[in-house]
């Protein structure tokens, strides 16, 4: 394993509490083998924070069976952060392509805490993915960049919840899909600003990418504002590759799979470019990088 | 170096160019003029490959290894290994790539074809160095994405950086003088200058007499409606500054 993470297998239910800023991201690790046909797991992770910690927290699904298998994983994870901390915590989901995943993230952060969340998926046959963030103190602010990619049958699910319960609380939903053969996915992104939430600041985009007509995704976000003087922003795009970007990119004598490699990163690098740490960017730049190649040749030629 | 017969081409079912005849020798220098609409963009990117240009009629015959070849079979990452480049009028962004990655790849890409070793960055950007220097461009491009943000002048100069790293056989360069000013004129063109060789050849579209007081042309066509309709020496460039197209179109 990785000497420059500090390590943590998970197998049930982990607890721990962050006293002291991190230096080293924290790694932890849910493994399932040839051997989960059929069972169904809990993973389970509590953490919390005291005042002021500053730390970047790696929460990873793996599958290290050279059989596909189908299981199920159905995670929770309770992330409380104290005053002043600040929290960046990735969720790669990188399961079996039999396995369904079901996740459910709630984070509750206190007075200028900050939370950069990343949820990653690209695994799994079926994916579900809950997150309920609530801003509680004031100057909270809560990111979530996230990133998600399909192909074949795959389904993949989104929902947030963004709960501004106090005055300057700050939140954004950024996130980015690349969705291929009957690939489909969904997210809804809801935004509750509550009363006394006055000068809050909320802003959602979701950004998908299809790469053939069967491919779908619905973006939906659903706002309920009951404060005055806050900032609200939302938009969805969903697009193709751009053949003029890959008509530059060929011109230069970029064959064609290495120019859609290119703009493949370069779709997803927005979010990926947003994660601080070094070796948390390399880990999940290293889980996206197998995939790319998988999508290339799905890519119908355009040339003659 | 190229011949294009009697060539013919369509984009979204429209004909655009109805017949065009031109050859270019190794180390000439031509230059295309003529009327917004007239076709010399769509020319120049059927020449390159782009394919929302479909070929109608006619052929387009490009020198490789001593024989002419069917220009219209290849890919467009190919032609450009095989020494084409196209400067685009109108250069696009593409963020989340830097310039760096970007012209590294094409580089590269371009020397494994050729035969020629690929080169490490630390290396490459000690060779992109006089390059950039040449174009007074400041190394800060080379972090930032593809032309993103670029002024369009900037854009320009980014398309002629990419020539020099590739150093074309044919390069046709599609108004790379539009938008830039008088001192990146110059620079522009003083860069165009030093690339041109014996072996290359060179075709610039534009709309200034100009850009050919920097940069002195052999031949000077007219394109008006899909056709090549008058061609002559540099003189040909004066006389359509002074009396414009009407005479010729009459
Ligand atoms: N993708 C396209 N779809 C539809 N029409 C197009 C397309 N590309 C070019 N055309 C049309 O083809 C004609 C020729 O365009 P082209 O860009 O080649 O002209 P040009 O001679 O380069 O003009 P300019 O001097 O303005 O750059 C124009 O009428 C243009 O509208
Ligand atoms: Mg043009």
């Amino acid at each position: 394993m990785n000497s420059e993470t500090e390590n943590i297998i998970l197998t049930d239910t982990l607890s721990l509490k962050i006293e002291k800023d991190l230096t080293k991201p924290l790694l932890i690790t849910f493994t399932t083998t040839e051997k989960t046909q059929d069972s169904t797991f809990y993973p389970k992770i509590f953490i919390d924070t005291i005042p002021g910690v500053k730390a970047t927290i790696i929460e990873r699904y793996i599958h290290t069976g050279k059989v596909q298998n189908s299981y199920t994983t159905n995670t929770q994870t309770t992330i409380n952060l104290a005053p002043n901390s600040n929290i960046e915590y990735i969720k790669i989901q990188d399961e079996c392509l039999k396995a369904v995943h079901s996740s459910s993230f709630i984070g509750k952060l206190e007075q200028g805490a900050t939370l950069n969340f990343f949820p990653i998926s690209i695994g799994a046959n079926g994916s579900t993915n809950k997150m309920e963030i609530s801003l509680l103190g004031q100057n909270a602010e809560a990111n979530i960049y996230g990133f998600y990619q399909g192909r074949n049958e795959q389904r993949i699910e989104n929902s947030i919840i963004m709960d501004h319960a106090s005055p300057n609380s700050i939140s954004t939903q950024r996130f980015k899909a690349i969705l291929e053969n009957s690939a489909k996915g969904a997210f809804t992104g809801r935004v509750k600003i509550a009363k006394n939430a006055i000068g809050s600041n909320a802003n959602q985009l979701h950004r998908a990418l299809l790469l053939s007509d069967q491919a779908s995704c619905l973006a939906k976000p659903e706002l309920e504002v009951n404060a005055d003087d806050v900032k609200c922003g939302h938009g969805a795009t969903v697009g193709q590759i751009s053949e003029e970007e890959l008509f530059y990119l060929m011109s230069r004598g970029i064959p064609r799979k290495n120019a859609l490699k290119l703009l493949f990163i370069a779709f997803t690098q927005e979010i990926i470019d947003m994660i601080e740490n070094n070796v948390a960017r390399n880990i999940c730049e290293l889980h996206l990088s197998k995939t790319y190649d998988k999508k290339i040749k799905q890519q119908k030629r355009v040339c003659k | 170096m190229i011949k294009i017969e009697n060539l013919t081409a369509t984009v979204e079912e429209n004909e655009i160019l109805k017949g065009v005849n031109l050859e270019i020798k190794k180390g000439e220098l031509h230059a295309i003029m003529g009327p917004n609409g007239s076709g010399k963009s769509t020319l120049s990117k059927v020449v390159a490959g782009h394919p929302a240009y479909k070929i109608t009629g006619g052929s387009i015959k490009y020198l490789i290894d001593n024989n002419y070849v069917d220009l219209t079979t290849l890919e467009p990452d190919v032609r450009a290994k095989e020494g084409i480049f196209l400067s685009f009028q109108y250069p696009i962004e593409i963020p989340g790539i830097t310039n760096l990655t970007f012209l590294l790849e094409s580089f590269n890409q371009v020397c494994e074809h050729q035969g020629a070793p690929a080169m490490k960055e630390k290396e490459f950007r000690y060779f992109l160095k006089p390059k950039l220097e040449m174009l007074q461009m400041s190394e800060s491009f080379l972090e930032r994405s593809v032309n993103g943000g670029f002024s369009g002048g900037e854009k320009k100069k980014n398309e002629i950086l990419q020539m020099s790293v590739l150093n074309p056989r044919l390069a046709l360069l599609d108004e790379t003088d539009s938008g830039l000013d008088i001192d990146a004129l110059k620079v522009v063109a003083d860069g165009v200058n030093r690339l041109k060789s014996a072996d290359n050849s060179i075709v610039l579209v534009t709309h200034y007499q100009r850009l050919l007081d920097y940069i002195k042309p052999d031949f000077v066509h007219v394109l008006y409606k899909g056709k090549i309709i008058k061609s002559g020496d540099k003189t040909l460039a004066l006389e359509l500054e002074k009396k414009g197209y009407d005479w010729l179109i009459s």
